[in-house]
């Protein structure tokens, strides 16, 4: 494609790489994220607002300890999220499914909770990797039926795994409603529930939607000298392991022929329908395990609000700017978290509307996303001969 | 002076085209006079249909004139060449399948008004026909045509927009030997009405039986514009290739003769893509250290068949069995582990991932077995990368990097590690049967004979070989028997020594069927005696 400039000798064409340079991703993320940081400027300014004020309070994110820590903490969802999708994306299964996903490892992971308020007790130490394995199966096993109907009889992965999510948050909805059998109002939970709030000062169960709180037993512990919590380790595990599957495993390899050419997968006498329920239990059970973390560390409480703000569809746009790299992925949702956090800090000290912020998060997204480009295509000025 | 000779019909100076990483046309000059049937000949790759594309619009030159009928034009679209009176016959053609020959004909015209007046169209395509010494049905579904026919769908389309350059793109691949002729003898008609012919074609004997003059590109340059009457085929060859070439491939008698057939397909029966039966009631074996060639037009079953063989299709009904396994719907797994090599019509996408490395793509379906793997899921990496650039150096491969996309390899090079992958023995699997599928289509001629020499190789060590081609002289210079497919069904098996062009060619047209079930029964004994 070339096009010419008007008046001039020159001309700009556009072509596609032969090769993508080892560091080119890289840097074109970087250079559209700040173009998007400058533009968003405009954005400030139509509201009435310097936008220099608003990149000092981005800036302090960075580089102050307290909010950087508040910005890993709340980017730690996002990672589950993204590291979930690495692998079916690798092999062109589009889940699109990661809220979903993570909602049901939210609430097969309070089943303990619930029985240690109906007054069924385990030893302490069992609370949290039983909850955290109940999250990654029964999320793995959720995610498998997608997985199935697309290997069995070809029906479009993107459409199920998205309806399934209406199901896991009306499930949600019918356990913690008023009346619900999980609602922290429950009679069943009443003496213990009672009890405990007493304890904390309060006297008396609201009854709104949602259940009785985690206990102490079953609570995510904070990295020590950190105070962010633990699900960090835990993501940074993942990631490393999911780096090894995939370059160093017969299961990364077949993923990569498959995301390439289903044809060139059957060639290669590839079992598809086995390797997309293996990958697709791990893609949910680590969504799963995104919900137990977010559960157990920061919400600690089950309600319809377990995934705001949409952590699995965050999780697909972080998935695809880290181009599907685990350890990348990790670094993009942390840009994530920072972005959350200054538009956070942006409304607290601005009093810039909520929408204000969420539109700048927005704009950040979309010239990443248009950076892409740049990734497979240069473009040249060139002299018209 | 003024030359009272007419100005050329085209004539391109010094055209340009620059494509990322390549110069497709370096300074080109190329000119066809009124009335001729100008060949192009190059391999593929030299230029041809960049050229051609430029000439008919699709591409635009980076710098050069057009000069159409000595009048200088700027050509921005088809359908500028189109009002310039240029027509175009695609390699690939573009027809609605569903649709009749009038409609595809008439399709985007205007002279036939709104509601269209079908008689009116009808009329003139069947004037037209008569004109150039063919006949069609304009009533006729697309689908319901041979390949010939549709290429003279494509003519009518040329010739009813007024073209009076004719551009073909290699159009006898898909012909029979007695299409070609008629459509020589159509050419020559046009050709007499004062229509000027571009005949693109890589094939040597047909560019001097049809042209008058000859232009050559080589690697996007003209190597030289030349009367066919006036060179000799070697000639034309070496300018096409840059070098001598071996038209014949040494092959010895067969030596290996055993009497039970490592292939035996039996009434076998199987669906296309689109859910027609496209291998009807096919049955043939091939024996050890033999060369079965199927010969027959593309799309006449041939593909279908050999994905049932390697497993990569469901048979509908019927037995494939290697050895004395029975792997009717086996996976393409067990099929490998047979020790059959399949060499896929589709090179890129099937035969290998163009995105993907050279040692994934060198590693593709051994990728599970020792010493490929390590505690049945680790890869090992070093053995892997070491193996890939040893096969790499002993084939000569153009490469940069053992981690660089395969689909930076060209075909050639590209085929070349599909056959060193499928034939590269581990200690469960040693080769037995080769599937190949057009395994020369589109190489240049030195990776054409790299290839071929492969096959007989395996044949000599006592491989059975299935070669599918269109080319009718591959099948014939490699064979020891061809069996010929018209529309999924054999039409005969012959023995190569007993091969007669003539013969073959009317049953790939379906005109003549062969008794073979005798040819099949002697045929193990035969050499023996």
């Amino acid at each position: 494609m070339a096009l010419h400039i008007p008046g001039t000798k020159y001309y700009v064409k556009v072509e596609r790489r032969l090769e993508v340079p080892r560091m080119i991703p890289a840097l074109v993320s970087i250079v559209s994220a700040i173009a998007g940081i400058l533009l968003g400027g405009i954005i400030f300014l139509a509201v009435g607002i310097d936008p220099m004020e608003a990149y000092t309070r981005i800036g302090r994110v960075v580089t102050n300890p307290a909010f950087l820590g508040n910005a890993i903490e709340v980017s730690i969802p996002i990672m589950f999220t993204s590291l979930a999708l690495i692998l079916p994306f690798r092999m062109a299964f589009y889940n699109i499914g990661g809220e979903g996903q993570f909602e049901i490892g939210a609430i097969v992971a309070m089943i303990p909770v619930i029985w240690y308020w109906a007054g069924f007790e385990l030893p302490t130490f069992i609370y949290l990797p039983f909850m955290a394995l109940l999250a990654f199966v029964i999320a793995g096993l959720w995610a498998l039926i997608p997985a199935f109907l697309r290997a069995k009889w070809k029906v479009n992965e993107i459409l199920v795994t998205l309806m399934m999510n209406f199901i896991s948050l009306q499930i949600i909805w019918y356990l913690v409603s008023p009346g619900g059998p999980w609602n922290e109002a429950n009679p069943a939970f009443r003496e213990r529930y009672l009890a405990y709030l007493k304890e904390q000062g309060v006297s008396i169960i609201p009854g709104f939607k949602g259940t009785p709180v985690v206990p102490e037993v079953a609570r995510m512990p904070t990295i020590p000298g950190l105070g962010i919590n633990a699900g960090l380790v835990l993501a940074i595990v993942i990631a490393v392991v999911l780096w090894f599957i995939s370059s160093k495993t017969i299961i990364g390899y077949e993923v990569r022929i498959v995301g390439e050419s289903e044809k060139a997968a059957q060639y290669a006498g590839i079992n598809y329908l086995r390797l997309v329920l293996l990958v697709m239990f791990i893609s949910g059970g680590l969504a799963g395990l995104g919900g137990f973390v977010n559960l157990t560390a920061d919400l600690l409480k089950l309600s319809p609000e377990i995934s705001t703000p949409g952590y699995g569809y965050t999780g697909i746009i972080a998935a695809w700017l880290s181009r599907l790299n685990p350890i990348a992925a990790l670094i993009v949702s942390v840009f994530f978290g920072i972005l959350t956090q200054s538009a956070y800090i942006m409304q607290q000290e601005l009093r810039i509307s909520h929408y204000v912020s969420v539109g700048f998060e927005g704009l950040i997204f979309i010239l990443l996303v248009i950076g892409d480009f740049f990734v497979y295509y240069r473009v040249r000025l060139m002299k018209k001969v | 002076m003024v030359s009272k000779e007419k100005p050329p019909a085209v004539l391109m100076k010094n055209i340009v085209k620059q494509f990322p990483g390549v110069l497709a046309l370096d300074h080109v000059n190329f000119e066809v006079k009124a009335g001729e049937i100008h060949g192009l000949l190059g391999e593929n790759g030299a230029g041809k249909t960049t050229l051609m594309s430029i000439l008919y619009g699709v591409y635009r030159t980076d710098s050069g004139e057009i000069y159409i009928h000595g009048k200088k034009v700027n050509i921005r679209s088809p359908k500028d060449a189109i009002a310039l009176g240029i027509g175009m016959v695609p390699q690939h053609f573009k027809l609605v399948m569903a649709h009749t020959v009038v409609e595809n004909v008439i399709l985007g015209l205007k002279e036939f008004g709104l509601v269209l007046k079908m008689k009116d169209a009808e009329k003139k395509i069947i004037e037209l026909a008569k004109t150039y010494g063919f006949r069609i049905n304009p009533k006729a579904k697309i689908w319901q045509l041979s390949m010939g026919e549709r290429q003279y769908v494509e003519l009518l389309k040329a010739l009813i927009r007024k073209a009076n350059i004719l551009i073909l793109d290699e159009p006898t691949t898909v012909l029979t030997p007695q299409e070609t002729r008629e459509l020589f003898n159509t050419l020559r008609r046009m050709k007499e009405e004062g229509k000027s012919i571009i005949f693109i074609s890589h094939k040597l004997e047909e560019v001097k039986e049809l042209c008058d003059r000859v232009t050559v590109l080589r690697k996007g340059r003209v190597v030289g514009t030349v009367d066919p009457k006036k060179v000799g085929l070697a000639d034309l060859a070496r300018m096409m290739v840059g070098r001598e070439v071996l038209f014949r491939i040494k092959k010895e008698p067969r030596k290996i003769v055993l009497e039970e057939p490592i292939l035996k397909v039996e009434g076998l029966y199987a669906l296309s893509d689109k859910g027609v039966m496209a291998v009807r009631n096919v049955s043939l074996e091939v024996y050890p250290g033999e060369i079965l060639g199927v010969a027959g037009i593309a799309g006449s079953g041939q593909e279908e068949l050999a994905e049932v063989i390697a497993g990569m299709r469901k048979a509908e009904r019927g037995k494939v069995i290697i050895g004395n396994v029975d792997v009717t719907n086996a996976s393409p797994k067990k099929i490998f582990e047979l020790g059959v090599a399949y060499i896929p019509e589709s090179r890129i996408y099937v035969g290998t991932a163009p995105n993907l490395t050279l040692w994934e793509n060198m590693i593709m379906r051994h990728h599970r077995y020792p010493p490929f793997v390590k505690n049945k899921v680790i890869l090992n990496l070093p053995y892997i990368y070491n193996f890939t650039r040893k096969r790499a150096e002993a084939l000569n491969m153009m490469y940069s990097s053992i981690f660089a996309p395969a689909r930076t390899l060209s075909g050639g090079n590209l085929q070349k590690l599909i056959l060193a992958r499928e034939l590269a023995e581990t200690p469960g699997r040693k080769t037995k049967l080769i599937v190949a599928v057009y395994p020369t289509r589109g190489l240049d001629v030195g990776a054409t004979e790299y290839v071929r020499k492969v096959l007989i190789e395996q044949r000599d060590k006592g491989v059975g070989v299935l070669l599918i081609s269109e080319d009718l002289e591959e099948i014939l210079m490699l064979s020891d028997r061809i069996a010929v497919i018209h529309n999924g069904e054999i039409m005969g098996i012959v023995k190569a020594e007993e091969a007669n062009v003539e013969e073959i060619g009317l049953m790939m047209g379906g005109a003549l069927r062969k008794n073979t079930v005798s040819e099949k029964k002697a045929e193990p004994k035969a050499p023996s005696n």
